[in-house]
């Protein structure tokens, strides 16, 4: 939520600035830019945490009722994989590129580019944590088997 | 194995993994690895895509217009605006149809999305709808089809998402979108008009002008809003993103201190839902550019040439537009959000083929609409049977003639390129 705070602030403040004050922070446009992975990232966690990601239903409520539990422990396994397999790409991707310096506000990009990395990881555990949830609620013989909304 | 089958065994992944409700966030991501394992592209290639992609300045746009729908949604414009277009339009034949139309035409220039629309004005239009004697599926059909209203008239999410994957200029798209959805509303007023006709439907209320003066002093600080983002982009003051920066200031302070019916609660919850909304979206956004890349690599966008070569026979740019928005249907009947994920698909085809982008953009937001009433995704039509307590396939039947008249707008819109570029032309003349 601050991140987004911030950035209608620094947007809002630089606008105002720039026609009362005939002065623009030369900052502005890179910091909110920089900051645009943390909010993207920190809406992909909460979706997940919600379970609201963006997802089709209509097949999958197609699948017979037996069936569904196994393609939705399926669907936790690709959810966690590619999840992880992102996080560790973007980790080298850090480690490469983040030493860089941005021009104006003079902090290392890899402030920016290391939300993909934690955006990424902290969905997987979400992912793992409602699998684990879901695979105890089936073993006390509760569960459907069918991924939580 | 050939770049080109690589990436149609990655869309085969992409669909594949969509169909069993893997996230599309997920999905795009496996389908961008696959492509990129294929044609033989560096893996890091995809965070760095995403990176440049996110780092677009026009996209920081989109939390903020998501947050002032919301923020304005949240201190109850909606029964404002409902009352003045009750006022406006209630005395025609079918007048409370009118207006639940007329109240999505004013709510979509302070709200981006259809399914915000459907959410604010949906829960006041639908019952007042029920309580006067109105079809329950009718009254979930006409919402879900004027909610579409909204993703036309500026501020638009689907716009904001269409100029961030091809760079078209946002304020042009902003404006371009304006007659269209002033025209949508219209022909669908015109739907009503027949309908009431025929099924013997009353005026909701006699015409006053005390009224109109009356419901219009109510509303009519609503209406800074569109006047803050198509003037602002319109007279050049403001970036759109400075616009969607005044945009929230204005609904905070219209919510807050005048209106006082925005709670810091209730503050919360919308930052919150702001977030959680703008975040996935930018992701899609973010991963779009870097498909958009695998995709290219593996020269499909060359093939999509060659197959509308093959298919559309006669050298006619609008068949070409045809068969481009066939292929942009059918894909919004399943995929949403559209935009991210088709665009960097077409986008080659389309400069190859010399399409106006801003032409080619409106046309992108009837298909995004169009795909919103389509099963089997109908997110519009789902929601508003939800708030009607109807099932989805009466909504289904009776959206029929909204169906079909949004598809023939659409011809219409296709063979006259005029009504969506004619404004921001003559702005930038």
């Amino acid at each position: 939520m601050t991140v987004l705070v911030a950035i209608v602030a620094v947007v809002f403040s630089n606008a105002v600035s720039r026609y009362a004050l005939n002065y623009s922070f030369a900052w502005a446009e890179e910091i909110v830019q920089m900051s645009m992975p943390w909010l993207a990232m920190t809406g992909v966690f909460l979706s997940v945490r919600r379970g609201t990601m963006i997802r089709i239903e209509y097949f999958f409520e197609k699948i017979p009722w037996r069936w569904q539990g196994t393609v939705a422990r399926f669907g936790y396994a690709v959810n966690v994989g590619v999840l992880l397999l992102m996080a560790w790409v973007s980790v080298d991707f850090v480690r490469l590129f983040g030493g860089d310096v941005a021009l104006y506000v003079q902090i290392p990009t890899a402030w920016s580019t290391s939300a993909l990395v934690f955006g990424a990881a902290g969905a997987a555990m979400a992912y793992l944590a409602e699998f684990h949830k879901e695979w105890r609620h089936r073993r006390h013989g509760a569960g459907h088997g069918g991924m939580p909304s | 194995m050939t770049p080109l089958m690589g990436a149609a065994l990655s869309i085969l992944l992409l669909c594949g993994l969509l169909m069993l409700r893997v996230p599309m966030l997920v999905a795009i991501s496996g389908a961008v690895f696959l492509s990129y394992h294929f044609s033989g592209a560096w893996a890091l290639t995809l965070p760095q895509t995403m990176m440049s992609g996110l780092s677009r300045f026009v996209l920081i746009a989109l939390p903020l217009f998501v947050l002032a729908g919301g923020l304005m949604n949240a201190g109850g414009i909606s029964g404002r605006l409902f009352e003045f277009a009750r006022a406006i339009v209630g005395a025609l034949r079918g007048g409370l149809a009118h207006v639940n139309v007329v109240t999505s035409m004013f709510f979509g220039g302070m709200i981006g999305s259809s399914t915000a629309d459907l959410a604010g004005t949906g829960s006041i239009v639908i019952p007042s709808m029920k309580a006067n004697k109105y079809p329950a599926d009718f009254a979930a059909a006409l919402t879900a089809s004027s909610a579409g209203i909204g993703p036309m008239i500026p501020p638009s999410s689907p716009m904001i998402l269409y100029s961030a994957v091809t760079g078209v200029s946002l304020g042009a798209l902003f404006l371009a979108g304006v007659i269209p959805g002033l025209l949508l509303g219209l022909s669908q007023m015109l739907i009503v008009a027949w309908l009431a006709r025929k099924r013997g439907w009353l005026p909701y209320s006699a015409f006053s002008l005390d009224e109109v003066w009356r419901s219009g002093k109510r509303a009519i600080l609503s209406f800074g809003m569109p006047v803050i983002i198509v003037g602002g982009l319109v007279v050049g003051v403001f970036t759109p993103s400075e616009a969607g920066a005044f945009a929230v200031v204005y609904a905070l302070v219209l919510g807050m201190f005048v209106h006082r019916t925005l709670k810091p609660k209730e503050l919360y919850r919308v930052l919150v839902n702001a977030v959680q909304l703008s975040g996935e979206l930018l992701i899609i956004v973010g991963l779009s550019f870097a498909l958009g890349a695998g995709l290219t690599n593996a020269h499909v966008p060359d093939f999509l040439v060659w197959l509308i070569d093959q298919v559309v026979v006669v050298e006619s740019a609008y068949l070409r537009i045809l068969a481009l928005m066939l292929l942009a249907i059918l894909a919004g009947m399943i995929l949403d959000p559209l935009i991210p994920v088709l665009l960097p698909i077409i986008m080659p085809t389309l400069l190859a083929f010399d399409i106006d982008l801003v032409h080619f953009g409106v046309l992108m937001v009837i298909a995004v609409v169009i795909g919103q009433v389509t099963p089997p995704l109908a997110i519009a039509l789902i929601i508003a049977g939800r708030i009607a307590g109807v099932d989805q396939m009466r909504v289904l039947r009776a959206n029929m003639p909204f169906f079909w008249g949004i598809v023939v707008f659409l011809l219409v819109a296709i063979a006259v390129p005029g009504l969506a570029t004619w404004l921001p032309d003559m702005m930038r003349n």
